[in-house]
């Protein structure tokens, strides 16, 4: 492994004044491209996790260093720039439905322009070629001048995922990017995830439910219970009383094909 | 000639046409009325006039046609946009220009014959002889839409958006200056023509005025317009100030008039200056010092006590030292009396040796006696006394009395800002005399009970009328139709009459009070209720109506045991949404004789009362708000 | 997971915080209100039902309007006392509202002994309302009774008229019932609902055959009607819609941002409790009455401004705060996210809203007319008032038919939007 890409140190959050408590003094690091999977039952802080590296939710405690830089203390303008090298993908897909699917792609491009331009929607040329080239790589280019919500679940977020590449990300950050979907449209949505992690060399955080996909796609795993790591590790080494340790006693395994 | 394209129903044809033609006719009507208000007529009155001359509607009626043809012809209109229709030629492509303006014109040559045409199902001769359709436009998938702003319905519509406002903005008669106009302060002025004056004379005049406030500045000013060619020109006014919760004095300087004074004798001689004080008040002065001040010289005199509306004369010896020379005379310099007005107490003479002239002042104003028990607004007479007492006569001029109100918009607000719960829990003796014990919360109890028998009534009646009205329970046969097309009727032209005009009908049928509201909102909660509860009933799951029908239920068994289960709960949830709104109605029904706590309200609005009708306002909200609450609250618990 | 390590922010204890102290008070005031509410509630519920009670006897009986036939200090401590009563050995309102009854520490029915302690406890207990600060409060903590909620898991329920609740709705309800009737509806005015039923026959009559001699000048009404509501609509959805922003919950934090919602939800609310006809009466004496349609117009706005705002913050509070994450996520600015995460979402909700409105414009712009806001209304009203009863009826007509053709496009378009 080369040296840290991301960083996380202590990182704590606390919800609704002291009530509930997501993440609890959580540090690892990320390699430069490295493809991690983030297992954990429901509540157990994956999303949390996820939104406090771009700082979608403040974290209460705790230092993100992202490629040298301490994101946890930028101030809103610098976050920005910081974020628009960072994509998502959600698992409600969060597309805006009443647009067509390429402006929904273009609002990828939202942080490398100027607020009056994003305001009259005056998208340049290039980055309207570059949405249509973006759409045609997740086989979507016929597509474009549809409206959003009349494409299905896998195509949103195909979708999604276009995006999030019309970013120039370094780093992906998915989550739950396919509870939503049936599992042959989850293998696809993850193969496109790892052909990003592949061939573009981005850095992919994904938070997953299932054990499989996580043991197929990820080259390292990290899993959380209540908030705290209780796993680091590449995908073989979680035996059966590892999974049991993170999922609890009653838990099944559950294949996905 | 084979059609390829998918069949164009008549009806959405004809319907999008005439969307086409009524955007001409009202831009036409719009037209018109702005000709008419900018440039024909020189007072508009608030209508417009529609006026044309007998030509002129054939003219309109041809010109709004052609241009809903061309529209049609040239572009996307507005009526081809929202019956998604589009133009293309035979082909399927865009069609070219020259067809669509073939389209037009044969369009226009053959309107007469086009209902044949459509009769007997043939192509349209227009679309024949250029090679177009009108087609349903297919949904946009490939390729990208074109921005609204550059196909003709963008601009259309905005267009008419704008030319909406503009029209509105003439026919409302909307004026936003005179918002801010009327917060103003209101100046009346009354003048009095004075023939002429003689030197050393005095004249006295009455003036009527209006005591619009309790305490009121009155400025009366001799020549306002600078007619007479006076020695002093600054000294022609003065001031007094009624007021009408407080007697006090209010000393002025009435005259001051050099004696023994001769213009032959030039500068140096020595003379006396008389000076009149007078306390124009009607309350009695105390102890002050009358002040005579020329140049740097001042010469003090103590008077002792001045009664009201008496006055005091003092001499002082004083010597002419330049020309032209000031004297100007001050009552109570020491301020000692607390008086009605302190700032009109001085008073100039000017002396010159070199020329005559006339110069006015007012000597004293005094007034009519004050009626407290009247109050703001009633009349009072002013008797001013105007005095010329230059050494020349001086010829006509005007005696201006001004005094300002404050806006009435500011006082209603004002007053409204200070209820009056005074018969709040009291009633009102204006209601007393009438035989009526109207206090604000028993007339608010009334409200709160009017509203609640014409729920309770409304849905009583609209609940098995509503089953009537409902498609699914009577669409059985014919009869079963003919119930439902009437019930429906019914609701809907009752329910589009306001509840306060129902009340109007009401109020003349039944006589004014209460019971001709509760009539009124009955009458508009069943047709209101009813609509809803319909509606209701016929978007039910047909499921368990089956259920019952396939045991072998009658009719009335259907509805007892399948439908009334699914809706009660809806029905509650329209029935307290309706208590909310009659709650709102019954509070201001009264203006048309529907009785409730209006009948306060308006009462006091009519008298101006506005602290009153602060009071019953701020009640109103409240029983509203509250109603509202526990409405919304119970709503939320069954739904 | 309330036991998080000791002092999460700092290692402090939690009440030295001001959001553990926050904590704190609200969890106090919780219980204290619950408590409280549910006596006051009992209270509120015997009072009514006495005034509603003496308020018939004394309408029937003597015909005028009386609330309390005893003194009002009386009444209170009377009223107070019934609702302690109530609440200590019988099912009050208030326990069947918040579906929890009193019973024994080990769950079963409370002795009479204990229900007696229990009353005799509350008056030291919640007369003074400090003592309530004591959790579980005094009077519970004597009796040895507790509030719990009522499982009605396999027991038959009891019917509503053997419950002292249900008899209670019932009675309040049927006395609420005779009471609005002995105040409303009078015998001489039924007489004549039957006798002077003449008087509107030629009213009825115009709404089939329309007087057509006013058709051409009521028809200039009715436009200056429809252009006042729409100018209403255009300039309060100009207001509306900057300050639903500033009305949305979600929209508004911190705590100037709370000061700014509450403030403008509350001013909001008191203006449309006001009926745009008493509106028009200030913008009468306003703008005079020389210049009625635009009083009337003023009158609708103001009305609309309430009324949409409330209906735009509600919109804007359900909206799917998914989507501003996703296009935080991308990097976009604040204005950014205006436009395409929330704008998308509530652009159509709001022109339905505004629709909706316009259609109540236009029936509320009939009424405004009434104390003269100009349009057909004022026509209408003069023919009322006049006893023209066909002309009253032609206008009615046209009113009808205006109301319900705009009613019928607006829900059209409604559909087509939603």
């Amino acid at each position: 492994m080369t040296d840290a890409y991301l960083r996380i140190e202590d990182l704590t959050k606390v919800y609704e004044r002291g009530q509930v408590v997501a993440l609890r003094d959580l540090s690892f690091t990320v390699a430069k491209g490295e493809f991690l999977v983030v297992i954990g039952l429901s509540g157990s802080g994956k999303s949390t996790l996820l939104r406090c590296i771009n700082r979608l939710i403040e974290p209460t405690r705790g230092k993100i260093v992202l490629d040298g830089v301490e994101i946890t203390g930028l101030s809103p303008s610098r976050m920005r720039r910081v974020r628009r090298r960072i994509g998502m993908i959600f698992q409600q897909f969060n597309l805006i439905r009443r647009s067509t699917v390429i402006a929904n792609t273009l609002t990828g491009r939202l942080g490398y322009m100027p607020t009056w331009k994003a305001m009259i929607g005056l998208f340049s040329q290039d980055d309207r070629e570059r949405a249509l080239e973006n759409l045609a790589r997740v086989g979507l280019r016929e597509k474009a001048y549809v409206r959003a919500d009349e494409l299905s679940g896998g195509q949103q977020q195909r979708v999604g995922i276009a995006r999030a590449l019309m970013q120039d990300p370094e780093l992906l950050l998915a989550d739950e990017p396919v509870s939503a979907l049936d599992p042959a449209t989850s293998h696809s949505i993850m193969q496109y995830l790892e052909w990003m992690n592949r061939e573009r060399g981005v850095t992919v955080l994904a938070s997953l439910h299932f054990l499989s996909l996580a043991r197929r796609y990820g080259t390292r795993i990290i899993a959380l219970k209540d908030g705290q790591l209780v796993f680091d590790g590449p995908p073989k080494l979680i035996d059966n009383a590892k999974f049991k340790e993170i999922y609890g006693e009653d838990a099944e395994e559950v294949e996905v094909r | 000639m084979a059609d390829s394209s998918p069949a164009l129903p008549l009806k959405t044809r004809l319907l999008s046409f005439f969307l086409d033609w009524l955007v001409w006719g009202y831009v036409a009507y719009g037209v018109m009325y702005l000709l008419n208000h900018y440039w024909y007529t020189v007072h508009v009155d608030w209508y417009g006039t529609l006026t044309l001359p007998a030509w002129g509607w054939p003219l309109v009626v041809a010109g709004t046609l052609e241009m809903a043809a061309l529209c049609r012809a040239l572009g996307r209109s507005l009526g081809q946009r929202v019956w998604g229709l589009n133009v293309v030629s035979v082909s399927g492509a865009r069609p070219r220009l020259g067809q669509r303006l073939r389209r037009a014109v044969v369009w226009s040559l053959t309107v007469p014959v086009q209902p044949a045409f459509a009769v007997l199902r043939r192509p349209l001769l227009h679309e024949v002889l250029s090679g177009t359709r009108l087609v349903p436009a297919p949904r946009a998938s490939g390729t990208p839409a074109r921005a609204a702003l550059l196909t003709q319905w963008g601009v259309m519509s905005v267009f008419l958006a704008v030319f909406t406002i503009w029209l509105g903005w003439l026919i409302a008669e909307v004026n936003v200056p005179v918002l801010f106009e009327r917060l103003r302060p209101v100046s009346t002025t009354r003048d009095a023509r004075v023939p002429a004056l003689r030197s050393g004379e005095a004249t006295t005049l009455r003036v009527p005025a209006t005591l619009a406030e309790a305490r009121q500045v009155f400025t009366v000013t001799a020549d306002p317009q600078g007619r007479v060619a006076e020695s002093d020109t600054v000294n022609n006014t003065q001031r007094i100030t009624l007021d009408l919760n407080a007697s006090r004095p209010d000393l002025v300087i009435e005259a001051i008039i050099p004696r023994s004074w001769d213009r032959s004798r030039g500068l140096g001689q020595p003379f006396e200056v008389e000076v009149v004080v007078r306390n124009q008040g009607p309350a009695d002065a105390g102890p002050f010092m009358v002040r005579l001040q020329t140049g740097e010289t001042a010469y003090d005199a103590g008077v002792s006590a001045l009664p009201g509306r008496e006055a005091v004369s003092i001499s002082y010896p004083v010597v002419l030292t330049t020309s032209p020379q000031v004297f100007t005379a001050i009552a109570d310099v020491g301020n000692e009396v607390a008086e009605s007005d302190a700032t009109n107490n001085a008073q100039r003479l000017t002396l010159d040796l070199a020329t005559a002239g006339p110069d006015l002042v007012i000597s004293s104003i005094t007034h009519s006696p004050l009626n407290p028990d009247l109050g703001r607004g009633q009349p009072v007479t002013l008797t001013v006394v105007v005095r010329n007492q230059g050494t020349a006569d001086a010829g006509p001029f005007v005696v201006r009395t001004g005094w300002t109100e404050t806006s009435r918009v500011v006082e209603m607000w004002r007053e409204l800002g200070n209820p009056d719960f005074e018969y709040f829990l009291q009633p009102d003796p204006v209601f007393v005399r009438r035989g009526l014990s109207h206090s604000i919360l028993n007339l608010m109890v009334v409200t709160i009970f009017m509203a609640l028998l014409a729920t309770v009534l409304g849905a009583l009646f609209a609940f098995p009328v509503s089953f009537a009205g409902a498609r699914n329970i009577m669409g059985f046969n014919a009869a079963g139709w003919a119930v439902y097309g009437l019930v429906r009727g019914f609701f809907n032209v009752f329910r589009s009459i306001e509840t306060i005009l129902w009340a109007s009908v009401f109020a003349v049928w039944v006589g004014w009070g209460t019971f001709a509201g509760v009539l009124a909102l009955t009458i508009h909660t069943i047709a209101a209720l009813g609509k809803l509860y319909s509606e209701q009933v016929e978007s039910i799951d047909p499921g368990p109506l089956e259920a019952v029908l396939a045991v072998g239920g009658s009719r009335w068994e259907v509805i007892r045991h399948a439908v009334i289960p699914q809706v009660i709960p809806s029905f509650w949830a329209f029935t307290l949404y309706r208590w909310d709104i009659n709650v709102r109605m019954s509070t201001i029904i009264a203006l048309v004789g529907g009785g409730g706590i209006g009948d306060m309200l308006f009462l006091y609005k009519d008298e101006g009362m506005w602290g009153k009708v602060g009071a019953v306002v701020i009640c109103i909200v409240v029983v509203v708000w509250l109603m509202d609450y526990i409405s919304g609250r119970l709503r939320e618990r069954i739904t | 997971m309330r036991d998080y390590p000791e002092g999460y922010l700092s290692e402090r204890p939690s009440w030295t915080t001001a959001a553990g102290l926050a904590d704190l008070v609200s969890a106090k005031l919780t219980v204290v209100g619950r408590g409280l509410s549910r006596s006051l509630l009992d209270i509120l519920a015997v009072a009514l039902l006495w005034v509603l009670v003496t308020y018939i006897y004394l309408w029937y009986g003597h015909k005028i309007y009386g609330y309390t036939v005893i003194p009002w200090w009386l009444f209170g401590v009377l009223t107070v006392e019934l609702g302690a009563l109530w609440g200590a050995f019988g099912v009050s309102p208030a326990q069947r509202l918040s579906g929890r009854r009193l019973v024994r520490e080990d769950g079963g029915s409370p002795r009479l002994s204990q229900r007696v302690v229990y009353w005799l406890a509350w008056h030291v207990s919640v007369v003074p309302v400090l003592t309530l600060l004591v959790e579980p409060p005094l009077h519970e903590r004597l009796s040895g009774l507790r509030f719990e909620r009522v499982r009605t898991t396999g027991a038959a329920p009891i019917p509503w008229y053997r419950t002292s609740t249900g008899l209670y709705t019932a009675g309040v309800m049927v006395a609420t019932v005779v009471a609005a009737i002995g105040v409303t509806v009078t015998w001489t005015n039924l007489q004549r609902l039957i006798s002077d039923a003449w008087r509107t026959a030629k009213f009825w009559q115009a709404l089939v055959s329309p007087d057509t001699s006013i058709l051409q000048a009521s028809f200039r009404d009715l436009i200056v009607t429809v252009f006042m509501a729409v100018m209403a609509t255009t300039f309060s959805v100009i207001v509306a819609v900057p300050l639903s922003f500033l009305a949305a919950r979600n929209l508004m934090k911190g705590p100037l941002g709370r000061i700014v919602y509450t403030l403008l939800r509350g001013t909001m609310s008191i203006v449309r409790s006001i009926e745009p006809i008493v509106w028009a009466i200030v913008f009468l004496v306003w703008v005079t009455a020389r210049r009625a349609p635009f009083a009337g117009l003023l009158a609708l706005w103001v009305h609309s401004i309430a009324d949409l705002v409330k209906l735009y913050a509600e919109q804007l509070e359900s909206i799917n705060p998914g989507l501003i994450e996703a296009i935080t996520s991308t990097g976009a600015g604040r204005l950014s996210v205006l436009r395409y995460a929330v704008v998308p979402q509530i652009i159509n909700p709001y022109v339905s809203f505004t629709l909706y409105r316009w259609d109540i414009n236009i029936r509320m712009a009939t009424v405004v007319g009434v104390v003269g806001g100009g349009g057909i209304g004022q026509r209408l009203y003069s023919y009322v008032s006049g006893q023209q009863w066909s002309l009253a009826g032609t206008v009615m007509l046209m009113i009808v038919i205006l109301v319900w053709a705009i009613d019928y496009l607006s829900a059209r378009l409604r559909a087509k939007l939603a």
